[in-house]
Formats: structure tokens, C-alpha cells, sequence
């Protein structure tokens, strides 16, 4: 939390120093631009796709204020920086960068252009005209280690990995935790694909893991590969990523973690237009909406219901924290004592994994 | 009316250069007809992805960023490609190049000099000649396909780029996220026009390409590369070892992949990152035979294929053209040039039907 | 139409005469020519086999004074292609001594540094093996002619030094192309080989192994050919001719021997040699340990 507080302060001395601007909206009659960047299409019905409906929601709610552009497919890297500046030379005013590994390019762009204000999501460093934002997932992860612990009949459960960076290490964390609370003897086989969307790749180590006995998957991949794997092998099932995905396996999907971007979209959008936007650091969860449990699929037993939403209803009253100690890691030592938790700052450093995880 | 293909004496010299330029022209003509029967503004994709970037000034720093790996890439697979021997790989030479460049850096990063960025450069174009050796080592001991091995050890370079990036090489203050440190002021590429994003690398290239025209036209080693290509039974009476020859063009190519990937690394990436392989040793086969495996022509050939990404992007942010698009172009940009060669060695006759010939006698 | 004639009244040559249009060139030897010492000397030379269906050379020894004109005869697929590759460099002899010119020990060397030495070579295979088909006469000619040709300097080429050498020897040898820019594929296999013999033999090379250097050649070049072989050997180079027609080898040589399944009879003086002897060897009865010691040509 230290670093992240410390840079909260930096942003009074951006807002001070965005006021000369303000004189620009008096007579501003042309819609705000806002450009979306996005590293795959909205059409994966995942991640992508969850930032492409917030961006709909954006325009449905600010209307003839706002028009978008969204740039599909672009690679993290020196690709992304010619589009961001691209986009700033077209005179977008806001744009948001929707992976992390746009971040190193948008920091170069935005010191370009200060009078455009950048958001990077998932980002971990600021400047006067770029925001972070981003979503705790690992809140959702929690409901969904609930469900599986006590749904499982192997006791083996299997979490498909994208790249084994802290945000998804924590989410397996979140969700081994969560499955081990309700059923102690579940193991977690994590398998990273070391990308953010390759379908054949998921495909082939989900069948694996459905031959090595698995019955339900998490998923932190781009796309519903491995649910609708899940749906033609008739194992228990899964869960959808970042939007509901039952429409690819209805039987399969036992629920899903929906990304609810539109919120945070809508308010940048008019912060830049009342001229109030501040460089600042955004990471709500549950609480605030921006991470929803989809439907519960019907084939869920009651009792199970009740506990996944005890769940969630905790971490949104703030009862329970997905990270309250005791937690021990895979290899035997406590990480966190008892009444302990992992705060938001210690999140990133953790390079470890809970008890039953096997990676 | 009938038409028949002739066999012609001699290749067409006229038809060698001309057929490239037909296969743009004809690539935007058909994308045109293409997009705008499918509901899009055909006529300014093709506007946007072509012309934009040429017109626009403020995109010619992006062309030359975009070009300059395309062009060294492509060379050193020309070389190859001059004599028989099929590189497809380069993509894993590039990588390990730029890996290679990122191990001196990491070796040396609390350090300051202007040696470091040589180094840097010396270790990446080492990093891609060996990474070349294994498939001309299989090839010339043990008749391995290098098709084969090459492209096979390309997806192995991504194994050990994922797993240097997130184990021993990880950013120690980057919140372990997978990536390197930032690479320090002198283990950067320096910026040669003010104001632009157009670093040294692009220099390089262009002398890159320069050098390797006098090599190929004027010296012993580019006939040597072209004499085991065309007729190896020649060389062998000429004088020339095939062994020494697949060596010498795997080791140029991967060396120029190597060197590539650290210009690469050092230049717009400035850290090694997961998304590091981009697609240019790919991208780069098409470059080559675009350009007619003639270095000069690959200069212009790079500038062609970095004209359809940077202005691929531009028709997504101005029309809404979709991404897939600008690899349809490419593709079929490279379909008709590999058609448009049958006119370099046949020609186009038209066949009088003989009922026609005699009703005229 | 030239001429009509009777078929069975008329020589070879008479009617070759009338194909060509020109009366054929005898060709003119220096009378009493000296033979000097034994130039080129090949001893007990062997060859791997390539493939399956390649014929090795097997013990091969023969030797060629200055001056002399070697003929090696023998029927197609004999070995004579190996015995090319073998004395040319492209193969590489088991002992160094195995090929021996002028004292210096060649076997081991390969085709550049054996050129280097004035060992010239023509294979049999002019497009693809002699020239390149897709170069131009020039390019062809920094093929084998450029170290002693002295067309290359410092790992760069002097293109001027190729044209002007080809120039000549387009010229000396009447070879029917545009230029020295002119591709090699586009000649007719006869301007080909005219081309390709001229580019060796004004090299001046001490050795020169040639194999069938009139194949579909007309007669007219065959001549000129023949005679450019018999001048060169007069300047006192040593010169093997491989070739497949006897009666090109009972014109041109002083001396003949016979390839056969990759071993070389000994080499007897041309007046000494009958027709039906040759046959004999080129057929396989000759002195080896397998055949009946009865036929055995006599050394």
C-alpha cells in the first residue's frame, strides 16, 4: 500500500497543474474523443470484450458527449506506442490502454502529449496525465474456490494460468484458499499457457487435465476455450473469465467473474470533460461493482449457493478478506499469522503459493 | 480469345521488377473491390493504408522504426535464400540475439560507458549466429532439413525467452510482473533526429543493406553464396565447399537476426518483455522475396510491408477497418508476386484459333 | 538446299562438309614434335564410391609427357565421369602423391589450388557441371579462371578483368553470343562448349583434362576445338582426353588408354594400337586379375 498512498499524493500536484486547462471545456462544443486500445478483439468474450462493453456502456450513458475508437490487436510493445500516439495526433483526449504491457509506451506517449490523459489498466506506475486502474479479481476468485471445494468429486481441480505474474498467482492463491476452506483434501494443479490468449494451446492442456482425473477448471485465459472443453467432456465444469460465458457451455459454466468496466469508463470520461480528471490509482472489487458474480448455473445444489454467496456478501460487508491469515504456503510454512492479512500493497511482492496449489 | 504461356529464352529483366510493383498496384486495386464489397470504404482502406503513411510526415519516424529490423532481417535471409538454404527461423535468431543483448545488458547495468552498447551489439549478432549454428551444424553433418530445425527452434527460443524473463531476469523492482529491468541511458539506442522516434538502428540497416549489395554483386563471397545456389555441381568444379557455403549463410542470417533483435531490444523495446517476438523474422520471408532477394530491393520492400502495419493502423483508428485486414493485404500482396513470377520466365501469347487463321489466308 | 548426293558414295567427312558448308580443317601438328619428360603423373589412383550407382575409379596410374595428347577411351558409364571429378579436384584423391605435376604432389588439394597449379578441367556436363546456366559468359568465366586469370582482388571482384578475358575468348573461339553479359543458357550446347574449352584453354594451363570436348558439337567447332587442343599441347602442356568417340581420339591423340568399370588399361602410342583392340578393352578383357591372362594387351 505504501508505494500506491505515496503516489496518491502526487496527484494534488497534477491536479494543480491540469488547471490552465480547464478554460479549453467553455467552449468545447465537439465530443470528447476517447480511444480504447485493446491487446485482442472484443469478439474473445473475455477480457476483451468486458472493456469493449464497458465502452458501450460509456457511450450509452454520455451520449452525443463522447465518441470512441477502439484499436484491436495490438501487440504489447513498440506496435502499441505508434497507436497511442497515433491516437493522441488524431486528438483523442482520453485513452485508456487495456494490458499491462502497454504501460512502458504510454508513459513515453503521455509525456508527449500532456494535455491527453492516459489510463493504464492493470498498471503499476503513474504520471501527472496517466492514471491506473484495475479491477481485484481475486475477490470473485474467492466464491469460485467455494463452489469448487464443494463441488468436486475427484478432489482434483485445475486452474489454467496465463502468465505467472503476481495478479494471476494471487488469484489461484484467492481461489485454492477459498476451495481448501471447504474442503480440505482439494488439490489445485496450475498450468500456465505463458500467454493471454492461445485457444489451442488451452485446449490441449485442459484435455490433459481431464484425463489426469480433473472436474473443475478456473480459468485465467482470454476466451472460453477451456469451458467449452469442460462442456464436451461432461466433466462438472467451470468458470466464466472476465464475462459470462454461458452461452458457450450452458451446462459447463457454473458461474462466471464479469468485469463491469462501464462505471469507471463513464466517470473518467466525465472527469475529463468538467476538467476535474487527477492522475490517481483506482482498484475496487466487489464492493463497488466493478467485479460481479454472474448467475449461478442451476445444476448447483442450494447449500452451495449459500455458501458462495456468504462469501461474497463478506468481502463486500468487509467481513472476510480473501487473504486473512493463518495462510501456509504449498511448501509448508505459515506466510501469514493469524489475524493477519496480505494488504493491497504486499499483494505484488507475493512470489509464492497457498497450500494445495501444485504449479 | 485463348492465351497460352511461352516459355521466354531468357528470364525477363524488365518483368523482374516490373512484377513486384504490378503485385502492390494489383493488391490495392483488388483490396479495394474486396472491402467494398464487404461493407467497408474499400477506397480509403486503400487510401489510408498505403498512401497515409507516405503523405502524413508525422508518420515516416514510424515507417523507419518499422522498417529497419524488416530490412536487416531480410537481408541476411536473402543471403541464405541466394544459396538454397532455407532460414525460416530467423524469428528465433532474433530473439535470441535480442537475449543475448539483454544478458550484457543485465551483466553490466549499474555500469556507464559507450562500450556497453557495442557489447550489447557483438553479443546479439553472436547470440544469433549460434543460435544459426545448430540447424547448419545438422544440416552439413548430418543432411538435417533446415527448414525443419530452424522453425522448430524457434518456438524453443520463446520457451527460454518466457523463462529468463519470469525466473533469473525478472524486473527485481517490477512488482513481479514479466519483464526486465529498464535498460540504463548507454544501453539504449540513441535517438539520430531530434524530436523523432527514429533511433540508430535505422542507420544500421540502411548500411546493413549497403554492404551486403557490394558483397553480393561485387565480391567472391556473394558469387559463392549465388553459384552453390543455382548450380551446386558448378560450384563444387568452381572451387566451392556446399558445407562451408550453408555455414556462411546461416551464420550472416542469424547473425543479422541476432542483430536485429538487440537493435530491437536496446531501441523501442528498451527491456526484454514476453511480447518481444513480434513476427519480423516472419514478416521479413515476404520482405526478402518482395525485394527480389536483392538488397537494395529489400530496403524498399521493408518500407512497403511497414507502409501496410503503420497504415493498417491508421484505417483502424479512421475507419474502423478491422486488424485481419491488413494481413489480408499482406498475404495477398505476397500471393501475387509469387504468381506475377511465371510472366519473369514465360510469356503471355495470345492463340489464334486455327478455323480464324484460315478463313483469313 | 546445298547440294544432293549419293549417301553410299560419300565420307563422313565429305558430307560434313556439306552440312557445314565449308571445307573441314586437317588438323596441323608441328612436324617432329619433342615429347618432353613425364608432366602429369597419376599413380594407383582410387575413388569412394558416391552412390549406389556411381562407378569409382579404382587404381588408376597413367602419365602424360609435355607436349603429349592422352586419349582415354571406353564405353559410357565406365568411370569416367569419377576419373574427371577425381583428376579435377572435385574429389579428393586418398594420398597427395596419388596425382603428381610437374614434381608438386596435387591429390589432396581441391580444384582452386590444383588450378592454381595449371591443373585445368572440363567435365562432361556443360550446363549446370562447366557453367552455369543462369549466369552470364563473364560470371562464368570468374568461375574457374579467376585466380589465374587474376580477376579477383582482395575478396572483390574485377568485373573488367572477367569481360575482357571472356571478350577473348569469345572471339578466338568464334562463340556465337551477344557479349560477355550474354546468360550461358541461352547459347547452344556447341557455342557452350566452345566457350567452355576456350575459357580453359587460354588459361594456359600445364595440364588440361578434358572430357568429350566435341559432344554435339558440329563439325566445324569440333575442328577448331581439336585444333586449339593440338597448339596448346604444342606450347608443352600435357593433355588428357576423356571422351567416348574413337575416332575423334585416333585423329587427336598420341597416345590412348581404356576406361572400363572404373579401372585404366595401360597406355600404348596410337600407331601401335589396332581398332579391335581397343574393342577388346573397352568390352572389359584387359589385364586384370579376374579376366583370362591370355587376352592381356601386352604394356
Amino acid at each position: 500500500m505504501s508505494m500506491l498512498s505515496r503516489r496518491n499524493i502526487l496527484k494534488i500536484g497534477g491536479a494543480a497543474a491540469a488547471l490552465p486547462l480547464l478554460g479549453r471545456g467553455a467552449y468545447a462544443q465537439e465530443p470528447l474523443k476517447v480511444g480504447f486500445v485493446l491487446i485482442g478483439t472484443p469478439d474473445d468474450n473475455g477480457w476483451n470484450h468486458g472493456h469493449d462493453m464497458g465502452r458501450q456502456a460509456m457511450e450509452d450513458a454520455l451520449g452525443d458527449k463522447v465518441t470512441s475508437t477502439v484499436v484491436t490487436n495490438v501487440a504489447e510493445g513498440p506496435d502499441s506506442e505508434r497507436v497511442f500516439r497515433e491516437l493522441a495526433q488524431q486528438g483523442h483526449k482520453l485513452i485508456f490502454g487495456t494490458s499491462f504491457g502497454f504501460g512502458d509506451y504510454m508513459l513515453k506517449v503521455a509525456k508527449e502529449f500532456p494535455d491527453v490523459k492516459f489510463e493504464w489498466a492493470t498498471g503499476n506506475a503513474t504520471a501527472p496525465n496517466l492514471s491506473t486502474y484495475n479491477a481485484k479479481f481475486h475477490e470473485g476468485r474467492a466464491v469460485l474456490g467455494t463452489i469448487a471445494g464443494m463441488m468436486t468429486e475427484t478432489n482434483k481441480l485445475a486452474y489454467i494460468g496465463s502468465i505467472p505474474i503476481p495478479e494471476v498467482r494471487m488469484g489461484i492463491n484467492s481461489f485454492a484458499i477459498a476451495a481448501r476452506k471447504v474442503n480440505p483434501d482439494v488439490s489445485i494443479k496450475v498450468v500456465y499457457i505463458d500467454s493471454w490468449f492461445d485457444p489451442a494451446k488451452e485446449a490441449d492442456a485442459t484435455r490433459a487435465l481431464i484425463d489426469q482425473g480433473v472436474d473443475i477448471f478456473a480459468s485465467h485465459m482470454d476466451g472460453p476455450v477451456s469451458l467449452q472443453i469442460a462442456e464436451e467432456r461432461g466433466i462438472i465444469g467451470g468458470f466464466g473469465q472476465g464475462a459470462d460465458m454461458s452461452a458457450f457451455a450452458p451446462k459447463a459454466q457454473l458461474t462466471s467473474i464479469i468485469d463491469v468496466w462501464g462505471p469507471h469508463y463513464i466517470e473518467a470520461a466525465q472527469q475529463v470533460l468538467d476538467g476535474t480528471w487527477v492522475e490517481s490509482s483506482t482498484w475496487p472489487g466487489l464492493k463497488e461493482g466493478e467485479v460481479v458474480i454472474g448467475p449461478y448455473n442451476e445444476k448447483i445444489p442450494a447449500d452451495v449457493v449459500a455458501a458462495a454467496e456468504k462469501v461474497r456478501m463478506g468481502i463486500i460487508d468487509g467481513s472476510l478478506h480473501p487473504f486473512a491469515g493463518p495462510i501456509m504456503d504449498n511448501a509448508g510454512t505459515e506466510r501469514v499469522a493469524e489475524g493477519d492479512i496480505i494488504d493491497d500493497g504486499e499483494f505484488w511482492a507475493v512470489d509464492w503459493y497457498a497450500a494445495g496449489v501444485e504449479a | 480469345m485463348q492465351f497460352r504461356l511461352e516459355k521466354r529464352q531468357e528470364p525477363s529483366r524488365f518483368m523482374l521488377y516490373a512484377t513486384p510493383v504490378a503485385a502492390v498496384v494489383l493488391t490495392m486495386v483488388l483490396g479495394a473491390i474486396i472491402f467494398s464489397l464487404i461493407g467497408f470504404d474499400g477506397l480509403g482502406a486503400v487510401r489510408e493504408i498505403f498512401l497515409t503513411p507516405l503523405i502524413n510526415p508525422l508518420k515516416w519516424q514510424d515507417l523507419a522504426v518499422k522498417a529497419s529490423p524488416l530490412i536487416i532481417i531480410a537481408v541476411g535471409l536473402s543471403i541464405g535464400y541466394r544459396a538454397n538454404v532455407w532460414n525460416i527461423g530467423a524469428e528465433g535468431q532474433y530473439i535470441v540475439g535480442g537475449l543475448a543483448g539483454t544478458g550484457v545488458a543485465l551483466a553490466t547495468w549499474e555500469m556507464t560507458g559507450w562500450w556497453l552498447l557495442p557489447l550489447m551489439i557483438i553479443a546479439g549478432i553472436a547470440g544469433g549466429m549460434a543460435y544459426a549454428a545448430v540447424p547448419a551444424l545438422l544440416r552439413v553433418k548430418f543432411k538435417v532439413n533446415e527448414i525443419l530445425t530452424t522453425l522448430m527452434l524457434t518456438y524453443v527460443s520463446v520457451q527460454l525467452l518466457n523463462y529468463l524473463v519470469l525466473g533469473p531476469w525478472i524486473n527485481p523492482t517490477g512488482y513481479g510482473q514479466a519483464q526486465t529491468r529498464l535498460f540504463n541511458a548507454d544501453q539504449t539506442l540513441p535517438y539520430i533526429i531530434p524530436g523523432t522516434i527514429v533511433q540508430l538502428g535505422t542507420p544500421i540497416a540502411l548500411l546493413v543493406a549497403l554492404v551486403a549489395w557490394v558483397l553480393m554483386s561485387k565480391s567472391m563471397f556473394g558469387f559463392q553464396i549465388r553459384v552453390v545456389g543455382l548450380a551446386p555441381h558448378a560450384a563444387r568444379y568452381g572451387g566451392f565447399s556446399e558445407g562451408k557455403t550453408i555455414w556462411l549463410a546461416l551464420l550472416v542470417g542469424g547473425g543479422l537476426a541476432g542483430l536485429a533483435g538487440v537493435l530491437e531490444v536496446a531501441g523501442p523495446f528498451g527491456r526484454m518483455v514476453p511480447s518481444f517476438p513480434t513476427n519480423y523474422g516472419f514478416t521479413a520471408i515476404i520482405v526478402a522475396f518482395l525485394g527480389r532477394l536483392n538488397p537494395l530491393g529489400i530496403v524498399v520492400a521493408g518500407i512497403v510491408l511497414a507502409i501496410t502495419f503503420v497504415g493498417g493502423q491508421v484505417a483502424q483508428t479512421t475507419i474502423g477497418l478491422p486488424f485481419p485486414a491488413v494481413g489480408l493485404f499482406q498475404a495477398m500482396m505476397l500471393f501475387l508476386l509469387l504468381a506475377g513470377d511465371i510472366l519473369v520466365r514465360y510469356r503471355l501469347r495470345r492463340v489464334v484459333p486455327l478455323a480464324v487463321a484460315e478463313d483469313v489466308a | 538446299m546445298v547440294d544432293t548426293c549419293d549417301p553410299t558414295a560419300e565420307t563422313s567427312r565429305t558430307m560434313a562438309e556439306k552440312m557445314i558448308g565449308t571445307g573441314l580443317k586437317d588438323i596441323v601438328r608441328g612436324e617432329g614434335r619433342q615429347m618432353g619428360n613425364a608432366k602429369f603423373v597419376v599413380s594407383n589412383l582410387s575413388t569412394r564410391k558416391l552412390g549406389h550407382f556411381d562407378v569409382a575409379v579404382e587404381g588408376v596410374s597413367f602419365s602424360v609427357r609435355a607436349g603429349e595428347i592422352l586419349g582415354i577411351a571406353g564405353v559410357a558409364g565406365n568411370g569416367q565421369n569419377a576419373l574427371l571429378d577425381a583428376l579435377s579436384g572435385e574429389v579428393e584423391a586418398h594420398a597427395a602423391t596419388a596425382i603428381v605435376l610437374d614434381g608438386q604432389p596435387l591429390g589432396q588439394l581441391g580444384t582452386t589450388a590444383r588450378r592454381k597449379h595449371g591443373l585445368c578441367a572440363v567435365p562432361e556436363e556443360r550446363n549446370g557441371h562447366a557453367a552455369v546456366g543462369d549466369f552470364s559468359l563473364a560470371e562464368n568465366t570468374i568461375l574457374t579462371a579467376r585466380d589465374r586469370m587474376s580477376m579477383v582482388v582482395m575478396g572483390l571482384i574485377n568485373s573488367g578483368a572477367a569481360r575482357t578475358y571472356t571478350g577473348k575468348v569469345i572471339t578466338e573461339f568464334a562463340v556465337k553470343a551477344l557479349g560477355p553479359a550474354s546468360l550461358a543458357g541461352s547459347l547452344s550446347g556447341g557455342n557452350l562448349q566452345k566457350y567452355i574449352m576456350g575459357r580453359e584453354i587460354l588459361q594456359r594451363p600445364s595440364v588440361l583434362v578434358v572430357s568429350q570436348p566435341t559432344w554435339g558439337v558440329d563439325a566445324g567447332a569440333a575442328a577448331a576445338i581439336h585444333q586449339a587442343l593440338v597448339d596448346l599441347a604444342a606450347e608443352g602442356s600435357a593433355i588428357v582426353v576423356i571422351s567416348q568417340d574413337l575416332d575423334e581420339l585416333l585423329v587427336l591423340c598420341d597416345t590412348m588408354a581404356v576406361i572400363n568399370s572404373g579401372r585404366l588399361s595401360a597406355s600404348k602410342p596410337v600407331g601401335t594400337v589396332t581398332v579391335d583392340e581397343i574393342g577388346l578393352l573397352m568390352g572389359g578383357v584387359h589385364g586384370d586379375k579376374t579376366a583370362e591372362g591370355a587376352h592381356a594387351v601386352p604394356a
